[in-house]
């Protein structure tokens, strides 16, 4: 069975309160950089997934993604094979 | 009465809970692992605090997943009582039995202190040994504890009176800077709609014996049990 390797980029939903990326921002204008916000600290999850083929692999992904990598609440998902497709 | 109390890797507030059932003589504490797939006959269930799995990922999103899970959703479903503390409450959120989730405190840091709650509801098997409106001590300690839900979610918790306790001054009114996490609705504790699964952020089983400080957490427990003793007769 070939396998691919598959990226799950799980970042908080826009709108949501994120005091790391505060933080963040502090330190940044601790150092002097000025104009700059974060955007975003975001989680990239990178899995070796068995499968046919990549869309496959995809679907596994998503699944996993739903289930358990991202809580919906909280947070959106971006799953893409590594160096390629995107679903 | 036989309580479950669940043991994750990294759930060290397991102790606590036993230590509370104990000093209460309330019965017996069993201490099961995530990895049971009964609960022995329990009549009440506690999931509680720690760090479970390391809080790898997201706090309480393996122990989720755990096989015991389905066990408790099943004692859950049957209307047996289902107590999350801390921890136990983000298990209960990350396993879909509780709405909302619990996610970095407003200024990102751990808090560790005695807080006041105010008592929305003191009709559940959990809360009739207080009065509505009464404002109880219990300590915190979380790094994770503030209460976010999307909108609509919000709404019908408040709408079906489902916040069950709220951080508040100590004369019991809402006030932003009594807040420890930023909270929406200064929301310390959730239940389910039937009412018999709890999740709190405070710590009711470290205050419960008077040689450590407070004991306002003493009525949940005791209440518990007198509602399960009622059951029996």
């Amino acid at each position: 069975m070939p396998h691919f390797d598959v990226n799950v980029l799980v970042r908080l939903r826009e709108g949501t309160l994120d005091p790391a990326a505060e933080a963040l921002e502090d330190g940044l204008s601790g150092l002097g950089f000025e104009g700059v916000r974060t955007l975003g600290i975001d989680r990239r999850i990178r899995l070796r997934i068995e499968a046919a083929d990549a869309r496959a692999a995809l679907a596994s992904a998503d699944r996993m993604a739903r289930e358990l990598l991202a809580n919906p609440v909280l947070e959106d998902y971006e799953i893409s094979v590594a160096g390629g497709e995107r679903a | 009465m036989r309580w479950a109390v669940i043991r994750f890797p990294g759930s060290h507030c397991a102790v606590d809970v036993e230590h509370a059932i104990d000093v209460l003589r309330l019965g017996e504490a069993r201490v099961l692992r995530g990895d049971a797939v009964s609960l022995e006959g329990a009549d009440a269930v506690v999931l509680p605090g720690g760090f479970s799995h390391g809080d790898y990922l997201r706090p309480g999103a393996i122990a989720a997943r755990a096989p015991v899970m389905a066990a408790v959703r099943e004692f859950a479903r049957r209307g047996g009582p289902v107590l999350g503390i801390c921890n136990g409450f983000q298990i209960l959120c990350e396993a879909g039995m509780l709405p909302g989730a619990l996610t970095v405190n407003r200024r990102r840091r751990f808090v560790c202190q005695d807080v006041n709650l105010r008592v929305e509801r003191a009709d559940l098997p959990f809360t009739r040994g207080y009065r509505p409106g009464e404002v109880i001590v219990w300590p915190i300690a979380h790094e994770q504890g503030r209460f976010v839900a999307e909108p609509r979610t919000l709404a019908r918790i408040e709408d079906q009176g489902q916040v069950v306790l709220r951080y508040s001054d100590p004369g019991g009114v809402l006030d932003d800077r009594f807040n420890p996490n930023g909270s929406a609705g200064a929301i310390a504790g959730v239940a389910n709609d039937r009412g018999n699964v709890l999740g709190v952020m405070p710590h009711p089983e470290r205050a419960v014996d008077p040689r450590l400080g407070p004991t306002d957490g003493a009525r949940l427990f005791t209440a518990l049990a007198d509602v399960w003793v009622g059951s029996e007769r």
